[in-house]
């Protein structure tokens, strides 16, 4: 985060500031079938705070599971159901207050890719009502180990990116949609 | 073994009998004919440490960024919680907003806020005053970080939801559990609803009249509906405020505004969104010879009401049959902070 990193697409470098968004319902699979889940529903993960980025669970040792599966943000009924604190607590700033919904996930940062006030591109994506749903279920291939490292490529994110059609977005609406999918498509598993 | 048994039996009925008293005494008791709350008063009790955490926030300034303005600022006890006299609300540095104020009572039966229905529970409504540049310009971080170096908000915090350590979660919760409890239904027309008091013949004539022109959005005992509707109202063109259609973006949904209530109204004024309308004489000249024809206008208005002079006095007599004068001048719903000394 504090320094920036260089995009081959576009040859130049590009700043991330903000970087946080929500998963929830995390779980284990063996091909189709639920063999697991983690007990806590909702977490916060938040770059910029090392905790969050490690989420431990207890399954049992003989446990076989080869597909790992969440959402990236928070669900419908979550955000019908008023308020709730830890990781969903609106101090976390990703709570809209003018227009009741979880932000999903947080971009913010900077690039001369955007040709916006200060080289900006800030990215709220959030929306839990139909048409502009934009929290995504994503099921990964993962080998059976007591660690599973997922990572999400930035740089296949921005490369994907039209900069000049996607670079401010700060309510529930199409684009946010299409930013979400595209999001969702950039976190693997290492192997 | 029988005696355990006939203990553990009465103790469990003991606790019944306390927990009912405590609910449908004094804080949160609703007449028969009320449908069922919406607020999930179940998984979200009320208790009376929170009520009253709720009620000290509700009317501090320390909410705002200059301390300057409190939830009771706009919403006044007196006035049945809605900002008298003010078209437009204002806000800290003597901002004026766009909207007026709406009354809060029976907020348990809401299931949206704000004119445009952009809140979706209580528990979230007081982030929108407080973040706004307009009204507190402040931020929930900011009011959680100021009550937590309090002198006496953590142990009142402590006493209400075992916690001294203050979260925006309960910050909200204690908000809504005082707004839950300012209940209007002691008006004229809850009296006779219960048998204990009856319409003047003029009182009657206007109940027919409302039964037949008004009922189908302002449906009693409520006098509102979770719905939003275009009552005609010609656009202000400083504000172009579309309502609904904001949070939305759906054209149907284009100058709907949230249907309120009808209780109150004698102390709620002025009237609408943009609080265009002094008197409930304008009022009603707007739905008889003012309304704007348009596409997604309230199907109820298509054909127009037509009222003569003698209804529409007829008309405003019933409605001032739900003014609930108990409500406004309810002392346990007033600013504690004057009277109580600071622990």
């Amino acid at each position: 985060m504090e320094k920036p990193f260089y995009l081959k697409s576009i040859q130049d470098s590009l700043q991330v500031d903000v970087f946080k968004f929500y998963i929830s319902e995390i779980k284990f699979l063996l091909d189709e079938d639920i063999v697991a889940s983690v007990h806590k529903k909702n977490f916060l993960i938040n770059f910029e705070d090392l905790n969050s980025k490690r989420i431990k669970t207890k399954i049992s040792d003989t446990l076989k599971f080869n597909k790992i599966k969440f959402n990236i943000g928070i669900d419908s009924i979550t955000n019908v159901s008023g308020v709730y604190g830890q990781d969903l607590d609106p101090t976390n700033g990703m709570y809209w207050t003018w227009n009741s919904g979880y932000i999903n996930c947080k971009l913010e940062g900077s690039s001369k890719v955007f040709k916006t006030r200060k080289n900006k591109y800030v990215f709220h994506l959030g929306g839990y009502k139909s048409p502009f749903i934009s929290m995504q279920t994503i099921t990964l291939e993962a080998t059976q180990s007591k660690e599973i490292k997922i990572l999400i490529d930035l740089n296949d994110f921005f490369s994907d990116l039209d900069a000049t059609k996607y670079h401010t977005i700060l309510s529930p609406n199409k684009k946010a949609v299409v930013v979400s999918k595209q999001f969702s498509t950039t976190f693997y598993v290492k192997e | 073994m029988i005696n355990e048994l006939k203990v553990i039996i009465i103790f469990i009925i003991t606790f019944c009998c306390v927990g009912f008293s405590y609910l449908s005494s004094d804080v949160f008791e609703y007449p028969s004919y009320f449908p069922k709350p919406i607020y999930d008063l179940v998984n979200k009790p009320l208790s009376k440490q929170k009520i009253e955490l709720g009620k000290k926030i509700f009317y501090d300034p320390l909410l705002s960024a200059d301390n300057s303005i409190s939830c009771a600022s706009c919403h006044s006890s007196y006035n049945a919680f809605a900002h008298t006299d003010h078209d437009l609300s204002h806000g800290i540095n003597d901002q004026i907003g766009t909207r007026n104020a709406p009354p809060l009572f029976n907020l348990a039966w809401q299931s949206s806020f704000m004119w445009d229905g952009a809140i979706n529970h209580l528990d979230f409504q007081s982030l929108a005053p407080i973040s706004s540049p307009m009204e507190m310009g402040s931020n929930i971080k900011s009011v959680v970080n100021k009550l937590n170096q309090h002198h006496y908000y953590p142990k009142l915090f402590y006493e209400a939801f075992k916690d001294s350590v203050i979260t925006g979660e309960h910050v909200l919760l204690a908000l809504s559990q005082f707004q839950i409890t300012l209940l209007s239904v002691n008006s004229k027309y809850d009296a006779i609803r219960q048998g204990v008091d009856t319409f003047s013949e003029q009182e009657k004539k206007g109940y027919h009249l409302f039964l037949k022109h008004c009922n189908s959005c302002h449906k009693e005992p409520l006098f509102f509906e979770n719905k939003y509707e275009n009552n005609g109202l010609k656009v202000d063109t400083l504000f172009n405020d579309f309502g609904r259609w904001n949070i939305t973006k759906v054209s149907n949904d284009s100058l709907k505004f949230k249907i309120p209530s009808l209780r109150n109204l004698s102390y709620t004024k002025p009237y609408m969104h943009d609080g265009r309308f002094n008197s409930l004489n304008e009022v009603l000249n707007h739905y008889s010879n003012e309304v704007v024809l348009n596409n997604n206008l309230s199907p109820s208005l298509k054909e127009g009401i037509s009222l003569s002079a003698e209804n529409k006095v007829d008309l405003i007599a019933f409605l001032l049959t739900l003014n609930d004068q108990k409500f406004t001048l309810d002392k346990k719903h007033k600013n504690p902070n004057i009277y109580q000394i600071h622990q």
